[in-house]
C-alpha cells in the first residue's frame, strides 16, 4: 500500500467515526426529525468532535502529506453528504 | 454566519437563481462530461485494450525505432516531435511543425503521425496532415476524445467553445458564492434534511445539504476550469497584445523559456532510451510525455514530462539536451526558476483533474464532480419548480427534466455507438459517435413529449440510461473486446473495473427509477388519503 493511501485512509476513517457521531447526534437534524431518540449533543461536545474531525488534516499538513491531504478533504466531503442523506428521515 | 438584511437575501437569492437557470444546463453538461472525463485514459484503455498490460509508457528500443521513423519523414516536420502513450498504452509519435493556415489567425500542427504497438513498437498506423484531420481518424482514442471534446468545448469550435465554457465556470462561482452568503446556516444544517410531507421542502435541504458539502471543490473546479478555458482563448492573445505587441512567440519565450541558441547543424540524436531512464532515476516515476525540439539539429532539446510521484502534487519537467544526452535541468511549468506565480500555475492541474495520486484521487473527484452534478440538477428543478404555476416555468421543468436525464441517456449512447463501429470497420468514427449522441438527444426530446409529466420522463429516461449502461459490458464483448478472464490474465485490470463500475452505475440508476416509482405511487395514495379527510 503507497504511503500516501495509507496516510489518506488513516485520516479519512479517524474523521468520518467523528463525523458520523456528530451527524447522528446533531441537534438541529434531531428537531427536524419526528422519530429521532438519539440525545442531541452538548456545544462542547460538538466543538470536540468537529476538532476531531479536522485533527487528521492538520497532521497531514504538519507531516507534508498534501495528496493525502486533498484526498481526505474531498473523501470527508462525500463522507459528510452521504451521512446527512443517510440520517435523513425516510418519507 | 453572515447577516444580512432581508432586501440584499432577496437580491442575493434572485442572483444564486438566474445564474445558474440561464447556464445552469450547459454548467450540467460540462461538469457530467467532466466527472467521466476524470477517467479519460481509463476510458481509453478500456475500450481500446492493447493485448497485454504494458508497465513502462515508454519502452526499451524507442529510439532505435524512431531513428528509423524520422529515415521516413520529410525534415521540414522535425520541428517538433511530441511522443504520448495513449489508449491500451500505444505510443503516438507526431513529427510535426506549426504553420498558420490560410484564413486563420492562430497557428496548428502540420506532419506525420505514428502509432506505435506498445510492446512491439510496430508501426500500426501512419497518417499526414493536420493535427485536426489526423485526430479525426484517431480510432483508439476516438470515444475519450469524444467525452473530452464535450467537457472542455461543448464541441464548439475554438476559441469559442473555450470562451463558452470559461464564461460557465464563472457562473458556477457565482452561484457558489452567492449560494454562500445565503444560506445563514451553513455549518448548523449540515445534516438537516426535512423529508416530511412538504417535498418540495425536503428537496431543498437536499439540495443546499449537497452543495454545502461540496461548495470548497465548487470553487475550486470552477476556477481552475475558467483558468484553463481563458488562458488559451483570452490569457494568451490579451498578454501578448499588452506586453508584447502581439507576438505570441515572444510571450511563450519569456513564460515557458527561452531555447537555446540557433544552431542548424545536423547532429546524431544521443539515446534517448537512456535519457528516459535517467528521467525515471530523478522523478521515481514514468515519463508521461516527451516533446523533442528539432529533432537531429545541434540545439535539439528533450522535455520529458512526468505525474507527480509519490507523496507529490506537482508534475515534473526534466530538459535534455538531445545532442549529448545530458540532463540540462529541471524546468517550473512557467519560467525558468521556482515562482509562487509558477507553483499556483502548476498547482491548477491536480486541483483540477484529480489525477495527483493515480485511481484513488481520480475516483474521489469522480464522486465530487458527481456531487456538483446533483447540486446543479437539484438547483434548476427546485428552481423551475417552485415557479411551476406559471405556464413559462413549468415549460422550464419539462427542459430541465429532459436535459438533465436524456444528456446521461444520450451519453450512455455513445459507447455503444463505439464498440458497434469499430466491430464493423469503421476508418473514422467522430461523425458516427455525433450522431448517436444527438440521435438519443431526439429520442429524449420524442420521449419527453410523449410523456409531458416531469416526473415520469425523469423515471423513464433514468430506467433507460440503466439499461443502456448494463447493456454496455455485453456489447463490448459482442464487438470482439476481451473477456474478464482473459484481461484478468492478460493484467488488463482497467477493463474489468470499467465493465463492474458501468454495470453498477446502471443498477444504481435502475434502482433509483424503480424507488421513484414506489415513492410516486405512495405520495399519490397520501394525495388520496388527505382528500378523503377533507372531505369528510
Amino acid at each position: 500500500m503507497s504511503p500516501t493511501l495509507l496516510w489518506a485512509a488513516l485520516a479519512f476513517v479517524v474523521s468520518s467515526v467523528a463525523l458520523a457521531v456528530l451527524a447522528r447526534r446533531d441537534p438541529k437534524r434531531i428537531r427536524a426529525s419526528e422519530h429521532e431518540e438519539a440525545a442531541p449533543l452538548s456545544p462542547a461536545q460538538r466543538r470536540v468532535l468537529a476538532s476531531a474531525v479536522l485533527l487528521p488534516g492538520a497532521a497531514l499538513i504538519a507531516l507534508d502529506e498534501w495528496p493525502a491531504l486533498l484526498i481526505w478533504f474531498g473523501s470527508l466531503a462525500v463522507i459528510g453528504w452521504g451521512l446527512a442523506q443517510a440520517f435523513a428521515p425516510r418519507s | 454566519m453572515i447577516r444580512l438584511s432581508q432586501e440584499r437575501t432577496k437580491t442575493l437569492l434572485a442572483i444564486h437563481g438566474w445564474s445558474g437557470i440561464l447556464l445552469g444546463l450547459l454548467l450540467y453538461a460540462v461538469i457530467l462530461t467532466g466527472m467521466i472525463a476524470v477517467f479519460a485514459d481509463e476510458i481509453g484503455d478500456w475500450s481500446s485494450p492493447s493485448q497485454q498490460q504494458q508497465p513502462l509508457a515508454f519502452p526499451v528500443g524507442l529510439d532505435a525505432k524512431l531513428r528509423e521513423l524520422a529515415a521516413t519523414v520529410d525534415p521540414q516536420y522535425f520541428e517538433e516531435l511530441s511522443l504520448f502513450p495513449r489508449a491500451g498504452g500505444r505510443i503516438q509519435a507526431f513529427f510535426h511543425r506549426h504553420v498558420i493556415p490560410e484564413g486563420s489567425t492562430q497557428p496548428e500542427e502540420q506532419g506525420v503521425q505514428f502509432t506505435l504497438h506498445p510492446q512491439s513498437l510496430e508501426v500500426l498506423a501512419r497518417r499526414e496532415g493536420f493535427w485536426h484531420d489526423i485526430e479525426a481518424f484517431d480510432l483508439h482514442n476516438a470515444l475519450a476524445d469524444f467525452l473530452v471534446k464535450v467537457h472542455v468545448s461543448l464541441h464548439i469550435p475554438d476559441p469559442w467553445g473555450l470562451l463558452v465554457t470559461g464564461i460557465l465556470g464563472l457562473a458556477m462561482m457565482v452561484a457558489a458564492t452567492t449560494g454562500f452568503i445565503v444560506h445563514r446556516h451553513l455549518l448548523k444544517e449540515l445534516f438537516t434534511i426535512r423529508r416530511v410531507r412538504e417535498a418540495l421542502l425536503a428537496r431543498r435541504d437536499a439540495h443546499v445539504v449537497a452543495a454545502s458539502w461540496s461548495l470548497p471543490f465548487a470553487f475550486v473546479l470552477a476556477f481552475t476550469g475558467s483558468f484553463y478555458s481563458f488562458a488559451t482563448s483570452v490569457g494568451v492573445p490579451a498578454m501578448a497584445t499588452v506586453a508584447f505587441g502581439g507576438d505570441q512567440v515572444a510571450l511563450f519565450e519569456t513564460i515557458v523559456g527561452l531555447p537555446p541558441a540557433e544552431n542548424k547543424a545536423r547532429t546524431p540524436p544521443a539515446n534517448l532510451d537512456a535519457m528516459i531512464a535517467d528521467a525515471r532515476g530523478r522523478t521515481q516515476t514514468e515519463p508521461a510525455f516527451a516533446a523533442i525540439s528539432h529533432y537531429g539539429r545541434a540545439d535539439s532539446q528533450v522535455t520529458l514530462f512526468s505525474y507527480p510521484s509519490e507523496g507529490q502534487l506537482f508534475n515534473r519537467n526534466l530538459v535534455y539536451s538531445a545532442a549529448s544526452g545530458a540532463f540540462v535541468r529541471e524546468k517550473p511549468g512557467l519560467g525558468l526558476v521556482p515562482s509562487i506565480g509558477g507553483a499556483a500555475a502548476d498547482l491548477m492541474g491536480p486541483l483540477h483533474f484529480g489525477n495527483f495520486a493515480g485511481v484513488l484521487s481520480k475516483g474521489v473527484w469522480f464522486v465530487l464532480g458527481f456531487t456538483l452534478c446533483y447540486v446543479t440538477l437539484t438547483g434548476l428543478l427546485l428552481w423551475t419548480t417552485r415557479r411551476a404555476e406559471s405556464p413559462v416555468w413549468h415549460r422550464m421543468e419539462h427542459v430541465v427534466s429532459w436535459m438533465g436525464y436524456g444528456l446521461p441517456f444520450s451519453l450512455a449512447l455513445v459507447p455503444h455507438s463505439y464498440f458497434i463501429g469499430r466491430a464493423a470497420g469503421a476508418v473514422e468514427l467522430e461523425s458516427p459517435l455525433a450522431f448517436t449522441f444527438l440521435s438519443g438527444a431526439l429520442a429524449v426530446t420524442a420521449t419527453a413529449l410523449v410523456l409531458r409529466d416531469p416526473t415520469k420522463v425523469r423515471r423513464w429516461l433514468l430506467a433507460a440510461t440503466g439499461f443502456a449502461l448494463v447493456l454496455l459490458p455485453f456489447v463490448r464483448l459482442l464487438a470482439e473486446g476481451p473477456g474478464w478472464l482473459e484481461a484478468l490474465q492478460s493484467t488488463r485490470i482497467t477493463v474489468l473495473a470499467l465493465d463492474l463500475g458501468v454495470l453498477f452505475g446502471g443498477a444504481l440508476c435502475i434502482r433509483s427509477a424503480l424507488r421513484a416509482q414506489r415513492t410516486s405511487r405512495g405520495h399519490r395514495a397520501i394525495d388520496t388519503e388527505d382528500q378523503s379527510e377533507l372531505t369528510a
